[in-house]
C-alpha cells in the first residue's frame, strides 16, 4: 500500500468467487518441474544418483507430512487424505523399484527415472474407462513433480514471501494451497477454478478474497506487483493507484461499520416513497440463512443445490449412472444426505420461504462444469434438461424435497428452462414423487410450489405461456444477459458487450415485469445485478419489488432502498427503455443517473470524512 | 492361503481416499496381501496404492482379497471388515 506506483495501475476484470477486498503483494505459485536435467549418468555415478534420489524422495516425504498435519488442523481429517494419498504412493514398492532400476541397469538420471516410470503408470491411469479412476492419475502427477523439484532443489517456499501474499496463478490445486500457510494467504487470483472447488470452498471459509477468470493471468500480473483484489465485484487491480487503495480501505471500514449497526432488521424495505421492497438470501449453505433472516430477508429465494453435492462427493454423473445400475439406487448423494440438508435449511429459515434450485450443472462432471463462467457459454445439457435426462438422480433429489417441505415452506426451481414442455415435464416428475410419497404414508401437508428461472431468452419469449404452468419465476441475470447477448462476463474483449442495460436486457426485463403482473405471479431477480446501486434502481423502478442476493449484498441494497424515489425510477426506466443504442443508453445513465453509478465511491468518501472527524 | 471375494458397497468405490484406507490397513500386516477385481481381472499387491487404484473398483466391483502369511487370519478379517463398512464413509 505504500508503495509508490512505478507502472500506471491497470484493472483486469474477472468472476468474483470469495468476497472480500484486500491490497497486497503478487505471487506467482511457480509450476515445480525443472527446465532441463541430464537424461544419462555414467557407471560411476550410479550409487551417488540413487543417493541424490532417495534424498528426494525422503524430502518429499517430509513435505507430504507436514503438509498432512497442516490440512488435518485446518481443514480436517476429511479433506487431509488427499497428502495421505501421495504419501502412499511416494511409498508404492513397484513404483519406487521401477525408478531404482531405471537408474541401476539402464543408467538414466533420476530426473528421467521418475519421468518414465510415472508415464507409464499414467498411461495406465490414461487408459481407464471410469473417467473417476482415470482422473486419479493426477495425484501420481503431483508427487512425479514434487520429486522432480526435490532433485534440483527449486522449491521456491521455503523462502522469504511478503507479508499480505496474494497467490497468482493460472490454476490452484488444493495442495499447493496447502505447501504455502493459509494464514499468510490474504488472497488469490487464478484462471481457473470452479465456483464448487475445493480451493474456493476453503477460500470462502477462511474469507480469502478470490477472482477467477483472467486469462493470460501471469503476463498481466507479476510477482511483486502490488495488486488489489475485490473478491465481491471479480475486480483486479495491479498497481492501484492511491486514491483507488483508499476508496477501497474506506469502502471496508464502511461495511464493518454499518455491519455492525445495521445487523438486526426486519424486511420489507420502503423506498422514500412508500413502496416495499422484499429481499430474500442467495445462498449454498444453511449456515448464512440465520444472518441473512437477522439482516432483514424473508427467506431464501435460491439455494444452489449443486455445491453440496460437489462439497460432499468427487465424482460424476456418468460414474453415478454406472454406479445406479450396479447398485441399484445409489446416485451421487443419497436421498437421506440430501434430505438431512433441505430439512435443515428449511428449519433455519422458520417457516420463511426457501427456493431449491435444482441439480444445475453440466454433464462433464460437477466439478469441472461447475467451472464458473468459462462452461455457462458452452449450451447444451445443463439445468432441468440434465435432471430430465437421469430421472434417477432427479427422483432422488425432489423425494428429499418432498418430504423435508413437511418442515418449512419449501419451493422448488427449475434451471435453464427453455420451453413449456419441460416445465410440464418437470411438474410430472414433482406429482409422480408425491403420489409414490403417498404410497409410502408421507402426505404432504401443502401443494410444493414450482417455479422455473428465467435465463434463456426463449423462455421470456414464450411467458405468458410457461407462467401458466409454473407458480412463480426467478429472473437469473447473469445468465440471461449473456444468453440474450451472447457475450460473457469473463471474457475480457467482451466485456464491454455484457452489459445490463443493453436494450434488449432492459426489454426482457420490462417483459418479465409486466406479465407476471398481469397473471398474477410472482417474478423476482436472484441474480447479482441488483447488488449494484445502478442495477437495483432501475430493476426497481422496472417494477420488480422481491430481489434475491448473497449475503455480503443485503445490508449496502438495504441502504441503496431508502434512498430511491419509486416514482422516480419508473419514470427514469420509461426513458430508457425508449433509447434505441447502447451509447444512448450509456449517456443517459451519465447524464441522469450518475449519481447511482457512484453511489458506492460517495458513501465511501462520506464515510472517509466522518472518520476524520470524529 | 486365505481368499474371500466381497462386493465394493460404498458410494465412489476404492477412490484415492478408500484406496489410502486400504493400503494402509494391508500394510499394517506381515502376510502378502493380494486383490482382484473379478469383475475386470486385474489384480495388484493390496499394499501398492498405485496398483489398489488402478483397479478402478467402482461401486458394486466383486473384489477377492487373499492373504498368505503369519498373520492372514487377521489380515483378511480387518480388509475385509474395512470393506465391509464402507471405508466408514458417510453413506
Amino acid at each position: 500500500m505504500k508503495r509508490v506506483p512505478e507502472f500506471p495501475s491497470s484493472k483486469l476484470c474477472g468472476i468474483p468467487l470469495s468476497p472480500g477486498i484486500i491490497v497486497g503483494t503478487a505471487y506467482h505459485v511457480e509450476p515445480f518441474t525443472p527446465s532441463f536435467y541430464r537424461l544419462r549418468i555414467s557407471r560411476v555415478e550410479v550409487d551417488q544418483e540413487l543417493r541424490r534420489f532417495e534424498e528426494a524422495v525422503a524430502q518429499s516425504r517430509r513435505q507430504l507430512t507436514s503438509i498432512k498435519q497442516r490440512l488435518e488442523a485446518q481443514i480436517g481429517r476429511e479433506r487431509s487424505y488427499i497428502a495421505d494419498v501421495q504419501l502412499l504412493i511416494l511409498e508404492d514398492k513397484r513404483f519406487r523399484t521401477e525408478i531404482e532400476e531405471r537408474i541401476v541397469r539402464q543408467l538414466c538420471s533420476p530426473e528421467r527415472a521418475i519421468r518414465e516410470a510415472a508415464e507409464e503408470w499414467l498411461s495406465s491411469f490414461r487408459s481407464l474407462q471410469d473417467p473417476f479412476f482415470q482422473e486419479r492419475g493426477s495425484e501420481l502427477k503431483d508427487v512425479e513433480e514434487r520429486l522432480l523439484a526435490n532433485l534440483t532443489e527449486v522449491n521456491g517456499k521455503n523462502g522469504h514471501l511478503p507479508e499480505a501474499l496474494i497467490l497468482v496463478a493460472p490454476e490452484v490445486t488444493l495442495s499447493v494451497l496447502a505447501d504455502y500457510q493459509l494464514e499468510r494467504i490474504k488472497g488469490l487470483v487464478v484462471t481457473k477454478a470452479g465456483a464448487a472447488s475445493h480451493v474456493t470452498i476453503i477460500a470462502r471459509s477462511y474469507q480469502i478474497p478470490m477472482v477467477s477468470g483472467i486469462e493470460n493471468l501471469t503476463d498481466q500480473v507479476h510477482t511483486g506487483d502490488t495488486i488489489l483484489v475485490d473478491g465481491c465485484e471479480g475486480v483486479v487491480y495491479r498497481n492501484p493507484s492511491r486514491r483507488e487503495t483508499r476508496r477501497y480501505q474506506s469502502c471496508v471500514e464502511k461495511k464493518q461499520q454499518t455491519a455492525a449497526t445495521e445487523d438486526a432488521d426486519t424486511g420489507p424495505f420502503t423506498t422514500i416513497d412508500g413502496r416495499a421492497i422484499h429481499l430474500y438470501l442467495n445462498t449454498e449453505t444453511e449456515s448464512e440463512v440465520d444472518s441473512g433472516l437477522r439482516q432483514g430477508a424473508e427467506g431464501v429465494g435460491l439455494f444452489r443445490s449443486e455445491f453440496m453435492f460437489v462439497k460432499n462427493t468427487a465424482t460424476n454423473l456418468r460414474a453415478s449412472d454406472r454406479r445406479s445400475r450396479a447398485a441399484g439406487t445409489n446416485a451421487l448423494l443419497t436421498e437421506q444426505t440430501q434430505f438431512d440438508v433441505y430439512r435443515g435449511l428449511a428449519l433455519a429459515a422458520g417457516g420463511k420461504p426457501v427456493v431449491l434450485r435444482t441439480l444445475d450443472t453440466g454433464e462433464a462432471g460437477l466439478i469441472s462444469s461447475l467451472q464458473a463462467g468459462a462452461d455457462k457459454t458452452s449450451f447444451g445439457l445443463r439445468g432441468i434438461r440434465l435432471s430430465l435426462k437421469h430421472p434417477d438422480i432427479f427422483r432422488l433429489q425432489l423425494r428429499a424435497a418432498l418430504r423435508a417441505s413437511l418442515f418449512g415452506k419449501l419451493k422448488i426451481v427449475f434451471p435453464m428452462v427453455a420451453s413449456v414442455d419441460e416445465v410440464i415435464k418437470g411438474r410430472q416428475a414433482v406429482d409422480e414423487v408425491q403420489a409414490e410419497l403417498q404410497r409410502e404414508g408421507i402426505e404432504l401437508t401443502h401443494p410444493i410450489r414450482v417455479g422455473v428461472m428465467l435465463e434463456v431468452p426463449a423462455a421470456i419469449l414464450t411467458l405468458d405461456n410457461i407462467l401458466c404452468h409454473a407458480d412463480f419465476a426467478a429472473v437469473g441475470t447473469n445468465d440471461l444477459i449473456q444468453y440474450t447477448l451472447a457475450a460473457g462476463r469473463a471474457d475480457d474483449v467482451m466485456a464491454d458487450l455484457f452489459n445490463p442495460l443493453h436494450p434488449a436486457v432492459l426489454m426482457s426485463l420490462k417483459k418479465v415485469a409486466e406479465t407476471s403482473r398481469r397473471v398474477e405471479k410472482l417474478a423476482y431477480i436472484c441474480g447479482e445485478l441488483a447488488s449494484h446501486p445502478l442495477y437495483a434502481y432501475i430493476l426497481i423502478g422496472l417494477g420488480f419489488q422481491h430481489l434475491s442476493l448473497h449475503l455480503g449484498g443485503l445490508a449496502s441494497l438495504k441502504r441503496v432502498i431508502r434512498a430511491i424515489n419509486y416514482g422516480e425510477a419508473r419514470d427514469h426506466v420509461n426513458q430508457l427503455l425508449e433509447l434505441p443504442t447502447v451509447e444512448a443508453v450509456n449517456r443517459f445513465v451519465e447524464d441522469h443517473l450518475a449519481a447511482w453509478r457512484t453511489w458506492e465511491k460517495q458513501g465511501a468518501d462520506v464515510q472517509a470524512s466522518f472518520l476524520l472527524d470524529s | 492361503m486365505l481368499r474371500r471375494v466381497i462386493r465394493v458397497e460404498n458410494q465412489l468405490g476404492l477412490h484415492a481416499r478408500a484406496a489410502a484406507r486400504l493400503v494402509r490397513t494391508a500394510s499394517r500386516f506381515e502376510s502378502q496381501i493380494k486383490l482382484t477385481s473379478l469383475n475386470n481381472d486385474k489384480e495388484t499387491d493390496g499394499k501398492d496404492i498405485l496398483g489398489v487404484m488402478l483397479l478402478a473398483a467402482s461401486c458394486g466391483t466383486e473384489l477377492q482379497i487373499t492373504a498368505e502369511g503369519v498373520d492372514e487370519e487377521a489380515a483378511i478379517a480387518e480388509l475385509v471388515h474395512l470393506v465391509e463398512e464402507n471405508f466408514q464413509e458417510p453413506k
